[in-house]
């Protein structure tokens, strides 16, 4: 624990200087990472640390410490790649545990033709929602994730993805998976078999809406689910306000030939506030309902998100769930370098 | 007195940095003649990548220049929290955010250097070997 916390200083030290060596051809600026211009290019990361406390369950954890290394060495070439320590440390209910696994988090090359034709392959996040896309700790508003982002698709595909933006302000995304993942089990779902797409418009600078759907199998228990989902956002200074709602109709088979339907929905509505210089207010009310348990999730989440500088995200929030004994609260510090 | 008041007049312009138009210039050898605000908001926080064929470079002033401040503003349409942290998430997606140059002078050199890189500057510092793409009236 005291080696965890002593990590933890060092870095936050760390971060708090920025360098600028063009003679050696090296900069770095916390929160941007080290830019190696000879190589073109960048070596970064960040940190997350998470506190979770309900009625009959605590837990503190080192929740990621990932390590981005990424660049464009040739005209139309990107590659990226994000290593990740995933809850490497924690203390559950008094118990330590202490985690050495190394995950890909993201492992891909871009090839771009064009601004309307680009083509990823490798593992990459599954380009479906508003929330799955940014769901790393230090950019999203809350600890927690709602429902409607976990539960009805896979975080992460390993495989093609075709994306690009198209006149009049449309952008689409179609990613297809046929195959074993990378770290496969470093994802919400074991599925090796994913194809959808996402169809997304901006109005204005202010208003994106999208349109997804998509199919995947999981491979245990034996599943397979279709998705459907729609989301907008609207921006404008110190407001944002965005909803999500997806659709799932699952096909259970746990007998060859007998095959046993259901359906789950979720959806949230959510709206942050920037109080003063970086101090948000964030609401978000979720709901999810799973026809195969006969169970409906409604939580209500209050929280806190503070930025002393854009590198640094500190949060706190509260759940309101049906059964008061259910209740959560959540607190997480993240830093990226 | 009408020197001084002149000079006076000089001094409060220049403080704040009022002056012509801004001009968003290109190359004269890029084929592209005129881009909208949107090609540019979207070119300047690296959602649109090529222009003419060629990778679109963007490129800025230092923070705090008046004319960067007014294209964050006009262009743009953010202020400096919104757009620090969409450079957050860019640069967890592999993107950096455009290269900050020290003075027009500079933006220009590299302007006429590089197909594709695209600046903005006062329209009295504009030459016959630049293009101007938009006008953002101040």
């Amino acid at each position: 624990m005291i080696r965890v916390i002593l990590l933890l200083l060092l870095f936050s030290f760390l971060s708090l200087f920025s360098f600028s060596s063009d003679l050696k051809g090296f900069s770095y600026k916390p929160g941007r990472g080290l830019k190696i211009k000879f190589l073109k290019t960048t070596v970064g990361g960040y940190i997350t640390s998470v506190y979770e406390k309900s009625q009959e369950y605590e837990e503190f954890s080192i929740d990621d410490i990932a390590f981005l290394i990424y660049g464009k060495p040739v005209n139309r070439l990107r590659y990226f790649l994000e290593l990740e320590l995933d809850d490497s440390y924690s203390v559950v209910n008094g118990n330590e545990r202490v985690k050495k696994k190394i995950d890909f988090e993201r492992a891909y090359i871009d090839i771009e033709t064009s601004d309307a034709l680009k083509l990823r392959v490798g593992r990459f996040i599954t380009p479906v929602g508003l929330w799955n896309p940014i769901h790393i700790n230090v950019l999203k508003w809350t600890t927690s994730d709602p429902l409607t982002a976990t539960k009805f698709f896979p975080k992460f595909t390993t495989g093609i993805q075709l994306f690009g933006e198209l006149p009049e302000g449309f952008s689409y995304s179609l990613f297809l998976q046929k195959n074993k993942g990378i770290s496969e089990s470093y994802n919400n779902f074991l599925a090796r078999k994913l194809i959808g797409g996402e169809v997304r418009k901006e109005f204005s600078d202010n208003i994106k809406a999208g349109l997804n759907g998509g199919w995947f199998e999981i491979r245990v228990p034996k599943e397979e689910l279709t998705f459907l989902g729609l989301n907008a956002i609207y921006k404008i200074p110190r407001i944002e306000l965005s909803a999500e709602f997806m659709y799932g109709v699952e096909k259970e088979k746990y007998i060859p030939g007998n095959s046993i339907w259901s359906y789950r929905l979720s959806y949230y509505l959510q709206g942050v506030y920037r109080i003063v210089k970086g101090n948000y207010a964030v609401f978000r009310y979720g709901f999810f309902k799973d026809k195969s348990d006969r169970k409906n999730y409604r939580i209500l989440t209050l929280g806190w998100n503070y930025r002393p500088v854009y590198y640094i995200a500190l949060k706190a929030e509260y759940q309101f769930r049906e059964k008061k004994e259910l209740n959560k609260f959540l607190a997480s510090f993240s830093w990226m370098f | 007195m009408v020197l001084v008041l002149g000079l006076l007049l000089a001094l409060w312009v220049s403080c704040i940095g009022w002056g012509g138009d801004i001009v968003f210039v290109v190359s004269k050898d890029v084929k592209v003649e005129k881009l909208s605000r949107r090609d540019l908001r979207k070119i300047f926080l690296k959602e649109k990548e090529f222009m003419d064929g060629y990778s679109a470079i963007p490129v800025n002033l230092p923070p705090n220049n008046p004319l960067r401040v007014e294209v964050q503003k006009k262009i743009l349409n953010m202020d400096e929290e919104e757009l620090q942290l969409f450079w957050n998430r860019k640069y967890l997606n592999g993107i950096d955010p455009p290269p900050v140059f020290a003075s027009q002078e500079a933006v220009k050199a590299f302007v006429k250097k590089i197909k594709g890189a695209i600046g903005y500057i006062d329209e009295s510092q504009l030459d016959e070997d630049l293009k101007v793409v938009f006008r953002l009236k101040r």
